[in-house]
């Protein structure tokens, strides 16, 4: 038998070092999944008892309501935020999906109207003596801060209501 | 249009006055002050009619709005209905000279016909009506000007003020009827400065169709000036020949005695009345949208009645003082008693569909003159002897504001007047009627035209001094019925107006009010 030099014998050491943590390992994990196993089942068998004994309190129990939940009026006026901040270009590789800030209208450079309408409407005044015809905007045409195309789609206004 | 459009229009309503909307949370916003049709009097004194006049506008189409707890707070309120105010019309503070007209197209239209062209009776009436798409945001529309023509205007009365002129006077709520009165303009006799106006006919004007398309505007007569004029009536008192025995002195068989005679003299007594019934002061609509006249009935009423009696006790006398024989015997006495009687009284009803306001004035006075004649012993040695004598004057005056009596009043309204002209029962409205009391003081009773729909029976106190007349608006009129009066005396609180959309009533205000 060929006498092994000093660095083979450490690997094989290793390797032996390995397998015996990996053994235990798994030794570990299948005990540790047997006992979940029996814990779960266990608890299943007490909640199945709970819910029968519940039941069996009779159908005069009233039925489980929420608490109403107090008013908190309007959301207090302040300085909005965005939680990440988009950098032009960053963050996304070129070509990759996303629309970078900010959006301008128009097509080409530079703003321009680029907007679709949907029919107008007649609005009147509460004493019927004034219109308003007006032609609610259907799509907005934008180009991102990269050149790419995006477009609003915006639905027609519904009837007004306070 | 992103954003989402929650309602339109001009929420702010109330009374006007002084440039100033009170709004129902007690604000005031500032606002255009409608105006009236000024009238001047010979004095140069303007009075202001019609600045009260309204006329309520309601689309079919309109749908108002709900008002939130915040628009209550800040006396804003959504309402489906408008008011146009003022002689000339104003609309949410912006003149238009004219109405609203809900076209079957379901757009409003202006029709910018507010008062229309002067014209003569007994001439055709030929006019335009001038209609845009009205409140469109974002442009002006084309004008289609509409002849309006009437060969027979119903106005024939040349005893009249000849130029008669037509203005707006009460509209339906779409604008698709509107009735103007012809007036004509008359101030003399109007003591009290009641108004120079005087409607003495009125039109129908029925609008069809949509203007550009197949418009049609029908002009026609409601009431003609005859009709308007009402029904005169004339009762005259007795102009009769009485006879008085009287008493003279002279020689007779016995002595100086006294002389029977008698002496007669042609007088008018009795109970004299003028009447004027059925006179059209003003036509409204009705619930229905149907024409309705108001109608002004007058009665004026005087009587007067004198006795003079005599008697004679007494005598005969002996001797003669024309040649120094003094009397002798039981002195002459001659007893003189006069009565004199005079009522006056005035009153004016206004009626609409069976209600009625009323108002009246009236004096009552009387003179009691006692006189003793004597000629004897008594009364010295003279033909002409002593007389003496003494004379009670006193009037009762019953005015709105209550009675007084006042002593020392000269005599009374006299009677064998004449009927009522056409000119006075077109302008009876304005203070003909008045009892007066004593030289140059009146009292007098007539009608102030607040607005087109409101009217107030007044009564007004005509010093003779020159100091200022004093009014007390008695009950008034409007087309919701009777307005209760309010019995007390200021110099100038004239002004007045109804809301027809509310039925709220503001008068007694010495400037100009009107309803938004």
């Amino acid at each position: 038998m060929a006498r092994q030099n000093p660095t083979e014998r450490a690997e094989a050491s290793q390797a032996r070092l390995e397998g015996r943590q990996n053994a235990q390992s798994a030794n570990l994990n299948n005990r540790t999944n047997t006992i979940r196993s029996n814990l779960n089942a266990r608890d299943s068998r007490r909640i199945n008892e709970l819910v029968g004994d519940l039941i069996t309190l009779g159908p005069d129990l009233p039925p489980p309501t929420l608490r109403r939940e107090e008013r908190r009026g309007p959301i207090p006026a302040g300085r909005g935020y965005a939680e990440r901040a988009y950098q032009p270009g960053g963050g996304a590789s070129e070509g990759a999906a996303g629309i970078a800030s900010p959006l301008v209208e128009g097509a080409d450079a530079g703003l321009a109207l680029a907007r679709t309408y949907h029919p107008s409407q007649i609005l009147r005044s509460s004493d019927g003596l004034f219109t308003w015809e007006v032609a609610p905007v259907a799509t907005i045409q934008f180009r991102d801060a990269n050149g790419a195309a995006a477009e609003f789609r915006l639905a027609v206004p519904s009837e007004p209501d306070p | 249009m992103m954003n989402k459009l929650i309602r339109f229009g001009c929420p702010f309503h109330g009374m006007i006055h002084s440039g100033e909307i009170y709004l129902p949370n007690g604000g005031q916003v500032p606002s255009p002050q409608p105006a009236g049709r000024a009238t001047t009097y010979p004095d140069g004194d303007p009075v202001w009619e019609l600045h009260g006049s309204t006329f309520l506008q309601r689309m079919p189409w309109a749908e108002g709005g709900e008002n939130t707890e915040a628009d209550v707070d800040a006396g804003r309120n959504w309402t489906d209905y408008a008011i146009l105010g003022g002689a000339t019309q104003r609309l949410h503070g912006k003149l238009i000279s004219g109405w609203i007209y809900a076209g079957p197209d379901g757009n409003p239209w202006w029709i910018n016909a507010g008062s229309l062209p002067n014209f003569s009776v007994n001439e055709a009436f030929s006019g335009e009506l001038a209609v845009r798409r009205f409140g469109r945001v974002g442009g002006l529309s084309s004008i289609h000007r509409i002849p309006i023509t009437l060969e027979a205007t119903g106005q024939t009365l040349t005893t009249l003020v000849p130029i008669r002129f037509a203005m707006l006077h009460d509209i339906t709520p779409d604008g698709r009827q509107a009735i103007f009165a012809v007036y004509f303009s008359y101030t003399s006799g109007d003591r009290a400065k009641f108004g120079g106006l005087h409607p003495i006919g009125f039109w129908l004007m029925s609008l069809s169709g949509t203007p550009g398309v197949d418009f049609h505007a029908d002009l026609s007569v409601l009431r003609t000036d005859r009709q308007a004029l009402g029904v005169a009536g004339h009762t005259q008192a007795d102009y009769e020949n009485r006879t008085t025995t009287t008493y003279t002195p002279g020689w007779g068989p016995g002595g100086y005695q006294w002389h029977q005679g008698s002496t007669s003299g042609s007088a008018w007594h009795g109970t004299e009345q003028r009447s004027l019934s059925g006179r059209i002061v003003g036509m409204w609509f009705d619930e229905a949208e149907t024409p309705y006249p108001v109608t002004m009935s007058m009665i004026e009423t005087r009587f007067h009645d004198q006795t003079t009696s005599y008697q004679a006790t007494g005598g005969p006398l002996s001797g003669d003082p024309g040649i120094g024989i003094p009397w002798s015997g039981s002195d002459l006495v001659r007893d003189r008693e006069y009565h004199g009687y005079w009522d006056s009284s005035a009153g004016i009803e206004l009626s609409f569909k069976g209600e009625t306001a009323r108002i009246s004035v009236s004096q009552s006075s009387y003179r009691h003159e006692v006189g003793r004649w004597v000629i004897g012993p008594s009364a010295g040695n003279t033909f002409t002897g002593i007389s003496t004598g003494e004379t009670e004057r006193q009037a009762t005056l019953s005015t709105p504001l209550g009675s007084e009596v006042i002593n020392d009043a000269q005599g009374g309204a006299a009677l064998g007047q004449p009927a009522y002209s056409d000119l006075q029962n077109a302008t009876m409205m304005s203070a003909n009627l008045f009892v007066g009391i004593t030289g140059g003081s009146f009292h007098c009773v007539g009608v102030v035209r607040h607005a087109n729909n409101f009217l107030s029976l007044a009564y007004a106190h005509v010093p003779g001094d020159g100091s200022p007349t004093l009014w007390a608006l008695g009950d008034g009129l409007t087309p919701l019925g009777v307005v209760p009066g309010q019995p007390q005396l200021g110099a100038a609180h004239r002004y007045g107006s109804y809301n027809p959309a509310t039925g709220q009533i503001a008068r007694g205000y010495s400037q100009p009010v009107c309803w938004t």
